[in-house]
């Protein structure tokens, strides 16, 4: 077990790491387009000081950049503190579609520079399950990067969480470009996450499809 | 996506970036300062503007889906000699830094900036984009080293002057 254990820390560590790093730079490239008008804002000024007129609909553009700037920066840390506070407890009741959520938004900007989308697929019914959040997360976020890389360029990686026969289950489909033999993956993070959430993996590189089927 | 028609006499600006709110801004405000701005959103559109555009001087974010500024980078330097190239990056390090320019970026600057720094930086990669073209204009080279020095703005649109005595 401490095997495991050491193996859950690392790639903990490294998932926190990741997602913390990603967060921080989409932050980043909002407060570049805040300052770029804000500093356009000061060119208004000081062309007003010239003698030139200011145009209220360039600064009400200007206005309305800055709130949908202030609103994704907002979206950004929400998503930033709701993963934070997935830390909070070893074992919690959670609705699985919540879990899958807050991922395939911390995988939006990884998708995004690999040039691929992914698709949440909605579902009406909670999926309820007791679990450890951050490991889940994390499991779900290995198979998601594994996932973008088996789709080719432009393409949309599907996800999916259901319950069936008693089990909650996660599929991830639509890879039509899964390497094989998939010896690569699941890989002994992935297994070491399995293991602690006594979840199970199937994977079908012909179907093109990832499930993780874990206890409710 | 090429911007207002060329006139003579204005440096030539490719500006690259995915962040296009941020770019569209950034191209307003070195318009208003009477650069002549071409924007692209991926490194594919940026080389096929830079094939038709004879721009002076290039500034390339560093991350970007697909191509990556460090790719791009590589391929507009190999293809235009006298382009030189700004890197913008929203985390500096030092690693990134000395890449870039081993592979010939002139500048490197953190993302959000102040303007005024962009200008300076802009005018000394122009003043060395001037120096590469006339290695052989003693005179030139010596008013270059005058011209090129205090307010950038105003020493931007001296070099430019000089650059348009050889068109």
């Amino acid at each position: 077990m401490k095997y495991q254990w050491d193996i859950l820390c690392e790639e903990g560590l490294q998932f926190f790491g990741k997602m913390s790093a990603s967060m921080s730079h989409e932050i980043k490239n909002v407060l570049a387009v805040i300052n770029e008008n804000a500093g356009l804002l000061q060119d208004f000024v000081y062309m007003h000081e010239k003698g030139m007129p200011i145009d209220p609909e360039q600064l009400k553009g200007v206005a309305q950049m800055i709130i949908k700037q202030v609103r994704r920066a907002d979206s950004i840390m929400k998503n930033m503190n709701k993963f934070a506070h997935s830390t909070d407890q070893l074992t919690k009741a959670e609705n699985l579609n919540d879990i899958l959520d807050i991922v395939t938004k911390l995988a939006a900007r990884f998708a995004s520079m690999r040039e691929v989308s992914l698709e949440k697929i909605p579902t009406d019914e909670p999926i309820n399950i007791k679990t450890n959040p951050f490991l889940l997360e994390n499991l779900i976020w290995l198979c998601l990067d594994f996932a973008m890389d088996s789709v080719r360029h432009d393409k949309t990686v599907r996800v999916l969480a259901q319950k069936i026969d008693n089990r909650a289950q996660i599929t991830f489909s639509q890879l039509d470009s899964m390497p094989e033999p998939t010896e690569a993956f699941p890989d002994r993070h992935i297994e070491a996450l399995l293991c602690a959430l006594q979840a199970e993996i199937k994977v079908d590189s012909q179907a093109g499809t990832i499930n993780i089927s874990l206890p409710v | 996506m090429t911007n207002a028609q060329s006139t003579p006499s204005q440096i030539k600006i490719l500006a690259v970036d995915d962040e296009v709110d941020f770019l569209n801004t950034l191209s307003r405000r070195l318009e208003s300062r009477d650069f002549e701005v071409t924007t692209a959103s991926n490194g594919e559109q940026a080389i096929k503007e830079a094939k038709i555009g004879g721009f002076d001087v290039a500034i390339l974010d560093l991350k970007m889906p697909g191509m990556n500024g460090q790719e791009l980078l590589k391929i507009l330097k190999e293809n235009h000699k006298f382009l030189e190239v700004i890197m913008l990056t929203g985390y500096a390090s030092v690693d990134s830094a000395v890449e870039c320019t081993k592979l010939g970026a002139f500048g490197y600057l953190e993302k959000p900036y102040d303007l005024e720094k962009l200008l300076g930086v802009l005018r000394d990669a122009y003043e060395t984009r001037l120096k590469k073209k006339f290695p052989h204009d003693q005179k030139r080279m010596k008013e270059l080293d005058i011209l090129a020095s205090g307010d950038p703005m105003a020493a931007l649109s001296a070099m430019m002057r000089l650059d348009d005595l050889e068109k």
